[in-house]
Protein backbone atom coordinates (compact mmCIF):
# COMPACT_ATOMS: atom_id res chain seq x y z
CA UNK A 1 0.00 0.00 0.00
CA UNK A 2 2.92 2.49 1.10
CA UNK A 3 4.81 1.37 -2.44
CA UNK A 4 1.19 2.13 -4.57
CA UNK A 5 0.82 5.66 -2.70
CA UNK A 6 5.07 6.33 -3.06
CA UNK A 7 4.33 5.14 -6.90
CA UNK A 8 1.19 7.86 -7.27
CA UNK A 9 3.04 10.87 -5.42
CA UNK A 10 6.06 9.68 -7.59
CA UNK A 11 9.94 10.01 -5.87
CA UNK A 12 13.67 10.35 -7.00
CA UNK A 13 16.22 8.76 -6.04
CA UNK A 14 19.23 11.11 -5.39
CA UNK A 15 23.19 11.27 -5.38
CA UNK A 16 24.47 13.58 -2.71
CA UNK A 17 27.93 13.87 -1.86
CA UNK A 18 30.46 16.88 -0.46
CA UNK A 19 31.60 18.41 2.81
CA UNK A 20 28.93 16.63 5.07
CA UNK A 21 25.97 14.46 3.75
CA UNK A 22 25.53 13.31 7.57
CA UNK A 23 24.25 17.19 8.39
CA UNK A 24 23.09 17.37 5.35
CA UNK A 25 21.04 14.45 6.30
CA UNK A 26 20.05 15.77 9.69
CA UNK A 27 18.66 18.83 8.34
CA UNK A 28 16.32 17.34 6.03
CA UNK A 29 15.24 15.75 9.39
CA UNK A 30 15.09 19.01 10.80
CA UNK A 31 13.08 20.42 8.16
CA UNK A 32 10.51 17.28 8.04
CA UNK A 33 12.00 15.77 4.63
CA UNK A 34 11.06 12.40 4.53
CA UNK A 35 14.58 9.94 3.51
CA UNK A 36 14.55 6.47 2.95
CA UNK A 37 16.97 3.72 1.67
CA UNK A 38 20.19 5.46 2.66
CA UNK A 39 22.80 3.58 1.12
CA UNK A 40 26.81 4.71 2.08
CA UNK A 41 28.84 3.93 -1.25
CA UNK A 42 32.32 5.29 0.03
CA UNK A 43 32.56 8.76 -1.78
CA UNK A 44 28.71 9.16 -2.10
CA UNK A 45 25.15 8.25 -0.48
CA UNK A 46 22.35 7.31 -2.24
CA UNK A 47 18.72 7.85 -0.84
CA UNK A 48 15.16 8.55 -2.30
CA UNK A 49 13.27 11.51 -1.70
CA UNK A 50 9.74 12.92 -2.58
CA UNK A 51 9.00 15.17 -5.01
CA UNK A 52 7.28 17.70 -3.04
CA UNK A 53 10.81 17.43 -0.38
CA UNK A 54 13.33 17.55 -3.08
CA UNK A 55 11.88 20.69 -3.62
CA UNK A 56 12.76 22.14 -0.40
CA UNK A 57 16.28 20.90 -0.37
CA UNK A 58 17.99 23.48 -1.95
CA UNK A 59 18.38 25.15 1.59
CA UNK A 60 20.33 21.99 3.18
CA UNK A 61 22.37 22.05 0.36
CA UNK A 62 23.67 25.34 0.43
CA UNK A 63 24.46 25.22 4.56
CA UNK A 64 25.83 21.39 4.20
CA UNK A 65 28.13 22.06 1.24
CA UNK A 66 26.77 19.21 -0.59
CA UNK A 67 25.95 18.49 -3.88
CA UNK A 68 23.37 16.59 -5.35
CA UNK A 69 22.52 14.78 -8.66
CA UNK A 70 19.37 12.90 -9.54
CA UNK A 71 19.68 9.07 -10.72
CA UNK A 72 16.55 7.57 -11.44
CA UNK A 73 13.10 9.31 -11.21
CA UNK A 74 9.87 6.79 -10.07
CA UNK A 75 6.00 7.24 -10.43
CA UNK A 76 3.46 8.26 -11.94
CA UNK A 77 3.91 12.14 -12.41
CA UNK A 78 7.01 11.43 -14.71
CA UNK A 79 4.92 8.75 -16.51
CA UNK A 80 2.28 11.36 -17.64
CA UNK A 81 4.59 13.87 -19.47
CA UNK A 82 6.42 10.85 -21.20
CA UNK A 83 2.97 9.66 -22.67
CA UNK A 84 2.05 13.26 -23.65
CA UNK A 85 4.92 13.22 -26.09
CA UNK A 86 3.58 9.96 -27.48
CA UNK A 87 -0.19 10.62 -28.26
CA UNK A 88 -0.58 7.46 -30.38
CA UNK A 89 0.10 5.49 -27.40
CA UNK A 90 -1.89 6.99 -25.04
CA UNK A 91 -5.41 7.15 -27.38
CA UNK A 92 -4.76 3.52 -28.04
CA UNK A 93 -4.70 2.58 -24.66
CA UNK A 94 -7.52 4.81 -24.03
CA UNK A 95 -9.43 3.34 -26.80
CA UNK A 96 -8.39 -0.68 -25.50
CA UNK A 97 -9.91 0.79 -22.24
CA UNK A 98 -13.02 2.17 -24.11
CA UNK A 99 -13.31 -1.37 -25.82
CA UNK A 100 -13.06 -3.38 -23.13
CA UNK A 101 -16.02 -1.67 -21.48
CA UNK A 102 -18.11 -1.69 -24.54
CA UNK A 103 -17.26 -5.24 -25.25
CA UNK A 104 -18.25 -6.42 -21.77
CA UNK A 105 -21.67 -5.09 -21.81
CA UNK A 106 -22.05 -8.50 -23.96
CA UNK A 107 -21.99 -12.12 -23.77
CA UNK A 108 -19.55 -13.70 -25.13
CA UNK A 109 -19.99 -17.58 -23.45
CA UNK A 110 -22.24 -19.41 -22.32
CA UNK A 111 -21.81 -21.89 -19.98
CA UNK A 112 -24.32 -25.45 -18.53
CA UNK A 113 -23.04 -27.15 -16.01
CA UNK A 114 -24.76 -29.99 -13.96
CA UNK A 115 -26.62 -31.43 -17.53
CA UNK A 116 -26.41 -35.12 -17.85
CA UNK A 117 -29.33 -36.25 -19.61
CA UNK A 118 -29.72 -33.08 -21.78
CA UNK A 119 -26.67 -32.54 -24.30
CA UNK A 120 -25.21 -29.14 -24.68
CA UNK A 121 -26.14 -28.87 -27.93
CA UNK A 122 -30.06 -29.32 -27.33
CA UNK A 123 -29.55 -26.96 -24.57
CA UNK A 124 -27.83 -24.34 -26.69
CA UNK A 125 -30.56 -25.05 -29.35
CA UNK A 126 -33.36 -24.06 -27.33
CA UNK A 127 -31.26 -21.02 -25.79
CA UNK A 128 -30.93 -19.74 -29.38
CA UNK A 129 -34.64 -20.13 -30.17
CA UNK A 130 -35.52 -18.46 -26.67
CA UNK A 131 -32.86 -15.30 -28.08
CA UNK A 132 -30.00 -16.38 -25.62
CA UNK A 133 -26.86 -16.75 -27.44
CA UNK A 134 -23.38 -15.05 -27.63
CA UNK A 135 -23.26 -11.59 -28.45
CA UNK A 136 -26.18 -10.47 -26.89
CA UNK A 137 -26.24 -7.83 -24.40
CA UNK A 138 -26.11 -8.36 -20.91
CA UNK A 139 -29.17 -6.91 -19.49
CA UNK A 140 -31.09 -8.45 -22.44
CA UNK A 141 -31.10 -11.73 -19.58
CA UNK A 142 -33.65 -12.08 -17.65
CA UNK A 143 -32.82 -14.78 -15.51
CA UNK A 144 -35.79 -15.67 -13.46
CA UNK A 145 -38.06 -15.55 -16.87
CA UNK A 146 -34.84 -17.81 -18.23
CA UNK A 147 -35.02 -20.34 -15.42
CA UNK A 148 -38.81 -20.52 -15.71
CA UNK A 149 -38.48 -21.37 -19.31
CA UNK A 150 -36.05 -24.14 -19.21
CA UNK A 151 -37.74 -26.12 -16.13
CA UNK A 152 -40.92 -25.65 -18.69
CA UNK A 153 -39.22 -27.11 -21.76
CA UNK A 154 -37.30 -29.76 -19.78
CA UNK A 155 -39.30 -32.15 -17.16
CA UNK A 156 -36.03 -33.71 -16.47
CA UNK A 157 -34.54 -30.41 -14.72
CA UNK A 158 -35.54 -29.67 -11.39
CA UNK A 159 -34.08 -26.69 -10.74
CA UNK A 160 -31.93 -23.61 -12.46
CA UNK A 161 -29.88 -20.69 -11.58
CA UNK A 162 -28.91 -18.25 -14.70
CA UNK A 163 -25.76 -16.20 -13.61
CA UNK A 164 -23.72 -13.59 -15.00
CA UNK A 165 -20.05 -13.75 -14.36
CA UNK A 166 -18.31 -11.29 -16.05
CA UNK A 167 -18.69 -11.70 -20.14
CA UNK A 168 -20.19 -15.66 -19.56
CA UNK A 169 -23.43 -16.46 -18.98
CA UNK A 170 -23.16 -19.82 -16.23
CA UNK A 171 -26.54 -21.77 -16.83
CA UNK A 172 -26.58 -24.34 -13.62
CA UNK A 173 -29.46 -27.31 -14.12
CA UNK A 174 -29.52 -30.17 -11.30
CA UNK A 175 -31.79 -32.91 -13.21
CA UNK A 176 -34.00 -35.42 -11.77
CA UNK A 177 -32.16 -38.35 -10.16
CA UNK A 178 -35.09 -39.74 -10.00
CA UNK A 179 -37.33 -40.16 -12.96
CA UNK A 180 -39.47 -42.56 -12.31
CA UNK A 181 -41.04 -40.68 -9.33
CA UNK A 182 -42.23 -38.48 -12.21
CA UNK A 183 -43.32 -40.83 -13.97
CA UNK A 184 -45.53 -42.52 -11.23
CA UNK A 185 -47.11 -38.59 -10.70
CA UNK A 186 -48.26 -39.41 -14.37
CA UNK A 187 -50.00 -42.45 -14.10
CA UNK A 188 -52.41 -41.42 -11.18
CA UNK A 189 -54.75 -40.34 -13.53
CA UNK A 190 -54.89 -43.96 -15.02
CA UNK A 191 -57.46 -46.45 -13.74
CA UNK A 192 -54.34 -48.85 -13.03
CA UNK A 193 -51.72 -50.77 -14.34
CA UNK A 194 -51.41 -54.84 -15.26
CA UNK A 195 -48.13 -56.86 -15.57
CA UNK A 196 -47.06 -58.67 -18.22
CA UNK A 197 -44.20 -60.87 -19.49
CA UNK A 198 -41.59 -59.52 -21.05
CA UNK A 199 -39.84 -62.56 -22.22
CA UNK A 200 -41.16 -66.69 -22.94
CA UNK A 201 -39.67 -68.38 -20.05
CA UNK A 202 -40.11 -70.22 -16.64
CA UNK A 203 -41.43 -68.28 -13.12
CA UNK A 204 -39.55 -69.22 -10.64
CA UNK A 205 -40.06 -66.56 -7.72
CA UNK A 206 -42.92 -64.88 -7.44
CA UNK A 207 -44.30 -62.50 -4.47
CA UNK A 208 -47.11 -59.98 -5.23
CA UNK A 209 -48.20 -56.88 -3.17
CA UNK A 210 -50.48 -55.74 -5.55
CA UNK A 211 -52.78 -56.96 -7.72
CA UNK A 212 -54.51 -60.60 -8.72
CA UNK A 213 -51.59 -63.11 -9.70
CA UNK A 214 -53.02 -65.57 -12.17
CA UNK A 215 -49.60 -67.18 -12.32
CA UNK A 216 -47.57 -69.42 -9.80
CA UNK A 217 -44.10 -70.08 -9.88
CA UNK A 218 -43.15 -73.45 -12.37
CA UNK A 219 -45.89 -71.94 -14.79
CA UNK A 220 -44.57 -71.70 -18.57
CA UNK A 221 -44.91 -67.98 -19.87
CA UNK A 222 -44.83 -66.11 -23.02
CA UNK A 223 -44.02 -62.58 -24.26
CA UNK A 224 -47.02 -60.26 -23.59
CA UNK A 225 -49.19 -62.61 -21.06
CA UNK A 226 -50.65 -60.91 -18.60
CA UNK A 227 -48.89 -62.33 -14.83
CA UNK A 228 -50.96 -59.78 -12.15
CA UNK A 229 -53.87 -58.43 -13.27
CA UNK A 230 -54.37 -54.42 -11.83
CA UNK A 231 -58.37 -55.21 -11.75
CA UNK A 232 -59.36 -56.48 -8.65
CA UNK A 233 -62.68 -58.00 -8.51
CA UNK A 234 -64.85 -57.20 -5.39
CA UNK A 235 -67.44 -60.35 -5.13
CA UNK A 236 -70.97 -60.37 -3.76
CA UNK A 237 -72.02 -62.91 -0.63
CA UNK A 238 -73.01 -65.33 -3.60
CA UNK A 239 -69.77 -65.67 -5.24
CA UNK A 240 -70.68 -62.87 -8.19
CA UNK A 241 -68.63 -60.03 -8.93
CA UNK A 242 -69.90 -56.88 -7.67
CA UNK A 243 -67.61 -54.52 -9.26
CA UNK A 244 -63.81 -54.32 -9.91
CA UNK A 245 -61.58 -52.19 -8.13
CA UNK A 246 -58.45 -50.75 -10.24
CA UNK A 247 -54.82 -50.29 -8.78
CA UNK A 248 -51.30 -50.92 -9.91
CA UNK A 249 -50.05 -54.22 -10.16
CA UNK A 250 -47.21 -54.30 -8.05
CA UNK A 251 -44.96 -57.39 -7.45
CA UNK A 252 -41.20 -59.16 -7.83
CA UNK A 253 -41.46 -61.55 -10.73
CA UNK A 254 -38.39 -63.58 -11.62
CA UNK A 255 -38.78 -65.27 -14.76
CA UNK A 256 -35.56 -67.50 -15.93
CA UNK A 257 -35.52 -67.50 -19.29
CA UNK A 258 -32.99 -67.75 -22.49
CA UNK A 259 -31.15 -64.60 -24.01
CA UNK A 260 -30.05 -64.72 -27.71
CA UNK A 261 -26.10 -63.37 -27.94
CA UNK A 262 -25.08 -62.49 -30.92
CA UNK A 263 -21.65 -60.27 -31.70
CA UNK A 264 -19.93 -60.10 -35.73
CA UNK A 265 -16.31 -59.25 -35.47
CA UNK A 266 -15.11 -58.54 -39.35
CA UNK A 267 -12.23 -60.37 -40.55
CA UNK A 268 -10.21 -58.01 -41.69
CA UNK A 269 -9.55 -54.17 -40.59
CA UNK A 270 -7.81 -51.57 -41.80
CA UNK A 271 -4.68 -50.62 -39.60
CA UNK A 272 -3.24 -46.84 -39.85
CA UNK A 273 0.30 -46.93 -40.43
CA UNK A 274 1.85 -43.52 -39.69
CA UNK A 275 4.02 -41.82 -41.86
CA UNK A 276 5.56 -39.64 -39.24
CA UNK A 277 4.62 -36.58 -41.11
CA UNK A 278 2.39 -33.85 -39.55
CA UNK A 279 0.68 -30.60 -40.58
CA UNK A 280 -0.16 -27.92 -38.36
CA UNK A 281 -2.86 -25.30 -39.54
CA UNK A 282 -3.78 -22.62 -37.10
CA UNK A 283 -6.91 -20.63 -37.18
CA UNK A 284 -8.83 -18.17 -35.52
CA UNK A 285 -12.78 -18.11 -35.48
CA UNK A 286 -15.02 -15.18 -34.44
CA UNK A 287 -18.65 -15.66 -33.79
CA UNK A 288 -19.78 -17.11 -37.54
CA UNK A 289 -16.69 -16.89 -39.50
CA UNK A 290 -13.95 -19.52 -39.29
CA UNK A 291 -10.43 -18.20 -40.93
CA UNK A 292 -7.25 -20.40 -41.25
CA UNK A 293 -3.80 -20.05 -42.47
CA UNK A 294 -3.53 -21.95 -45.72
CA UNK A 295 -1.76 -24.85 -45.12
CA UNK A 296 -1.25 -26.37 -48.73
CA UNK A 297 -1.90 -29.64 -50.13
CA UNK A 298 -3.92 -31.74 -47.96
CA UNK A 299 -3.40 -35.49 -47.46
CA UNK A 300 -4.72 -38.63 -48.68
CA UNK A 301 -5.35 -39.83 -45.33
CA UNK A 302 -5.04 -37.99 -41.57
CA UNK A 303 -6.27 -37.98 -38.30
CA UNK A 304 -7.19 -34.65 -37.95
CA UNK A 305 -7.05 -32.93 -34.48
CA UNK A 306 -8.62 -29.58 -33.21
CA UNK A 307 -7.50 -27.94 -30.53
CA UNK A 308 -9.50 -24.36 -30.18
CA UNK A 309 -9.80 -22.00 -26.68
CA UNK A 310 -11.51 -18.78 -26.53
CA UNK A 311 -9.71 -15.80 -25.55
CA UNK A 312 -10.78 -14.16 -22.39
CA UNK A 313 -8.99 -11.36 -20.01
CA UNK A 314 -9.00 -11.16 -16.39
CA UNK A 315 -10.31 -14.72 -15.99
CA UNK A 316 -13.70 -14.23 -16.56
CA UNK A 317 -13.74 -11.65 -19.86
CA UNK A 318 -14.68 -13.87 -22.32
CA UNK A 319 -13.77 -12.42 -26.36
CA UNK A 320 -15.84 -13.58 -28.99
CA UNK A 321 -12.84 -14.55 -30.42
CA UNK A 322 -11.51 -18.34 -30.46
CA UNK A 323 -8.19 -19.10 -31.71
CA UNK A 324 -6.91 -22.81 -32.00
CA UNK A 325 -5.04 -25.22 -33.97
CA UNK A 326 -5.72 -28.04 -36.12
CA UNK A 327 -3.30 -31.52 -36.30
CA UNK A 328 -3.27 -33.29 -39.58
CA UNK A 329 -1.18 -36.44 -38.89
CA UNK A 330 -0.44 -38.60 -42.15
CA UNK A 331 -0.69 -42.22 -41.92
CA UNK A 332 -1.10 -45.15 -44.80
CA UNK A 333 -4.12 -47.68 -44.51
CA UNK A 334 -3.21 -51.06 -44.24
CA UNK A 335 -5.37 -53.74 -44.65
CA UNK A 336 -4.90 -56.74 -41.80
CA UNK A 337 -6.93 -59.46 -40.85
CA UNK A 338 -7.40 -60.93 -37.41
CA UNK A 339 -5.52 -64.36 -36.55
CA UNK A 340 -8.29 -66.78 -34.81
CA UNK A 341 -6.79 -66.11 -31.51
CA UNK A 342 -6.89 -62.20 -31.61
CA UNK A 343 -10.43 -62.40 -33.26
CA UNK A 344 -11.44 -64.77 -30.01
CA UNK A 345 -9.63 -62.41 -27.48
CA UNK A 346 -11.72 -59.80 -28.80
CA UNK A 347 -15.31 -61.18 -28.84
CA UNK A 348 -14.43 -62.43 -25.24
CA UNK A 349 -13.57 -59.10 -24.37
CA UNK A 350 -16.91 -57.90 -25.89
CA UNK A 351 -18.50 -60.75 -24.05
CA UNK A 352 -17.33 -60.16 -20.77
CA UNK A 353 -18.22 -56.43 -21.41
CA UNK A 354 -22.14 -57.67 -22.32
CA UNK A 355 -21.95 -59.62 -18.76
CA UNK A 356 -21.00 -56.92 -16.65
CA UNK A 357 -24.03 -54.96 -18.60
CA UNK A 358 -26.08 -57.54 -17.87
CA UNK A 359 -24.97 -58.07 -13.89
CA UNK A 360 -25.15 -53.92 -13.44
CA UNK A 361 -28.78 -54.52 -14.52
CA UNK A 362 -29.65 -56.55 -12.10
CA UNK A 363 -29.56 -59.72 -14.67
CA UNK A 364 -28.63 -63.18 -13.05
CA UNK A 365 -26.31 -65.85 -15.36
CA UNK A 366 -27.25 -68.93 -15.01
CA UNK A 367 -25.82 -70.55 -17.99
CA UNK A 368 -23.28 -68.94 -20.63
CA UNK A 369 -23.69 -71.51 -24.14
CA UNK A 370 -22.03 -69.64 -26.55
CA UNK A 371 -19.50 -70.57 -29.48
CA UNK A 372 -17.58 -68.77 -32.61
CA UNK A 373 -18.27 -69.54 -35.65
CA UNK A 374 -15.91 -68.77 -38.34
CA UNK A 375 -16.97 -68.13 -42.28
CA UNK A 376 -14.69 -65.87 -45.32
CA UNK A 377 -15.92 -62.46 -43.36
CA UNK A 378 -16.76 -62.44 -40.02
CA UNK A 379 -15.74 -64.26 -36.78
CA UNK A 380 -19.50 -64.44 -35.18
CA UNK A 381 -20.10 -65.37 -31.63
CA UNK A 382 -23.63 -66.66 -31.34
CA UNK A 383 -25.13 -68.60 -28.31
CA UNK A 384 -27.63 -68.04 -25.27
CA UNK A 385 -27.39 -67.22 -22.19
CA UNK A 386 -30.06 -68.84 -19.34
CA UNK A 387 -30.72 -65.71 -17.50
CA UNK A 388 -32.67 -64.68 -14.42
CA UNK A 389 -34.27 -61.24 -14.26
CA UNK A 390 -37.58 -59.65 -13.80
CA UNK A 391 -38.75 -59.60 -17.13
CA UNK A 392 -42.01 -57.91 -17.04
CA UNK A 393 -43.29 -54.52 -17.95
CA UNK A 394 -46.20 -52.62 -16.59
CA UNK A 395 -48.90 -51.37 -18.75
CA UNK A 396 -52.06 -49.50 -18.48
CA UNK A 397 -55.55 -51.25 -17.96
CA UNK A 398 -57.23 -49.83 -21.31
CA UNK A 399 -60.33 -47.81 -20.77
CA UNK A 400 -62.72 -50.12 -21.95
CA UNK A 401 -62.06 -52.30 -19.62
CA UNK A 402 -62.77 -49.95 -16.77
CA UNK A 403 -66.45 -50.15 -16.72
CA UNK A 404 -68.24 -51.06 -13.12
CA UNK A 405 -70.39 -54.03 -13.51
CA UNK A 406 -73.84 -53.01 -15.00
CA UNK A 407 -76.57 -52.53 -12.21
CA UNK A 408 -78.40 -55.95 -12.69
CA UNK A 409 -75.56 -58.04 -11.22
CA UNK A 410 -75.87 -56.18 -7.61
CA UNK A 411 -78.21 -57.91 -5.34
CA UNK B 1 12.82 11.00 41.89
CA UNK B 2 9.71 13.31 40.99
CA UNK B 3 9.62 11.50 36.95
CA UNK B 4 8.94 7.89 38.87
CA UNK B 5 6.72 9.15 41.61
CA UNK B 6 4.94 11.24 38.61
CA UNK B 7 4.47 8.20 36.42
CA UNK B 8 5.78 10.37 33.36
CA UNK B 9 7.07 9.08 30.08
CA UNK B 10 11.08 9.10 31.07
CA UNK B 11 11.67 9.05 27.17
CA UNK B 12 10.18 12.87 26.90
CA UNK B 13 10.99 13.87 30.62
CA UNK B 14 14.94 12.26 29.95
CA UNK B 15 15.49 13.15 26.75
CA UNK B 16 16.66 9.24 26.45
CA UNK B 17 17.10 7.55 23.53
CA UNK B 18 14.79 4.64 22.78
CA UNK B 19 16.25 1.85 20.91
CA UNK B 20 13.97 -1.13 19.85
CA UNK B 21 15.73 -4.25 17.89
CA UNK B 22 14.58 -7.01 16.21
CA UNK B 23 17.26 -9.84 16.53
CA UNK B 24 20.19 -8.64 14.90
CA UNK B 25 19.30 -7.02 11.85
CA UNK B 26 16.60 -4.30 12.20
CA UNK B 27 16.84 -1.29 14.49
CA UNK B 28 14.71 1.36 15.30
CA UNK B 29 15.55 4.30 17.09
CA UNK B 30 13.61 7.58 18.81
CA UNK B 31 14.63 10.85 20.32
CA UNK B 32 18.09 11.67 18.79
CA UNK B 33 19.45 14.83 17.58
CA UNK B 34 21.24 13.46 13.93
CA UNK B 35 23.42 11.64 12.63
CA UNK B 36 27.11 11.86 13.33
CA UNK B 37 28.74 9.39 11.31
CA UNK B 38 27.57 6.47 8.41
CA UNK B 39 29.50 4.27 7.00
CA UNK B 40 28.85 0.47 6.00
CA UNK B 41 30.39 -0.34 9.13
CA UNK B 42 29.28 2.11 11.90
CA UNK B 43 26.59 4.20 12.34
CA UNK B 44 26.79 7.00 14.90
CA UNK B 45 24.05 9.01 16.27
CA UNK B 46 23.92 12.16 18.34
CA UNK B 47 20.78 11.26 21.34
CA UNK B 48 20.08 14.23 23.81
CA UNK B 49 22.35 13.01 26.73
CA UNK B 50 24.92 10.80 24.71
CA UNK B 51 26.16 9.30 21.46
CA UNK B 52 24.36 5.30 19.80
CA UNK B 53 27.06 3.72 17.97
CA UNK B 54 25.37 0.82 16.08
CA UNK B 55 28.69 -1.37 14.44
CA UNK B 56 28.47 -4.33 11.93
CA UNK B 57 28.49 -5.02 8.93
CA UNK B 58 26.15 -4.06 5.87
CA UNK B 59 24.70 -1.16 8.02
CA UNK B 60 22.05 0.85 6.24
CA UNK B 61 19.35 3.32 6.88
CA UNK B 62 15.91 2.05 5.59
CA UNK B 63 14.61 5.22 6.15
CA UNK B 64 15.37 8.83 8.10
CA UNK B 65 13.17 11.29 9.76
CA UNK B 66 12.93 14.05 12.62
CA UNK B 67 11.33 11.40 14.49
CA UNK B 68 12.58 8.26 14.36
CA UNK B 69 14.81 6.10 11.74
CA UNK B 70 15.19 2.39 11.11
CA UNK B 71 18.41 0.94 10.93
CA UNK B 72 19.03 -2.48 9.65
CA UNK B 73 22.08 -4.67 8.39
CA UNK B 74 24.04 -7.26 10.61
CA UNK B 75 23.98 -5.10 14.08
CA UNK B 76 27.25 -6.71 16.05
CA UNK B 77 27.44 -3.79 18.55
CA UNK B 78 25.37 -0.89 20.08
CA UNK B 79 27.40 1.04 22.08
CA UNK B 80 26.62 4.09 24.38
CA UNK B 81 29.20 6.70 24.59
Amino acid sequence: MVGIIKFLKGYVRIRVWGYSPERFMNLCGNHDILLWNIVNHGDYYTMCVSIKGFFSLKNCLKKTGTRLRIEKRYGLPFLLPMVRKRKIFAIGFAGCFLFLCFMSRFIWAIDIEGNLTVTDDVFLDFLEQNGIQAGMRRDAVVSPTLEEKIRERFDIITWTSVQLDGTRLVIQVKENEHPGEVQKEEQEGEAGRNLLADADGVIVKMITRTGVPLKKPGDEVKRGELLVQGQVPILNEDGTIRRYEYCEADADIFIQYRYPVREKLPSTYIAKEYTGRLKKQPFFRTMKKEYRLPQGKAYSYCDMVTEERQIRLFGNLYLPLIVGKTTYREYLPTELSYSSREAGELLKGRLAKLVLTLEEKGVQIIQKDVKIVTNTKYYILKGNFTVISQAVVSVPIEKDQTGIMPEESKP
Amino acid sequence: MIVDSLKLPKDIMLGASIVTMTGRTEAWVENYKGIIEYSTEMILLQGKNCQICFSGKRLSIDYYTNEDMKISGCIECVRYI
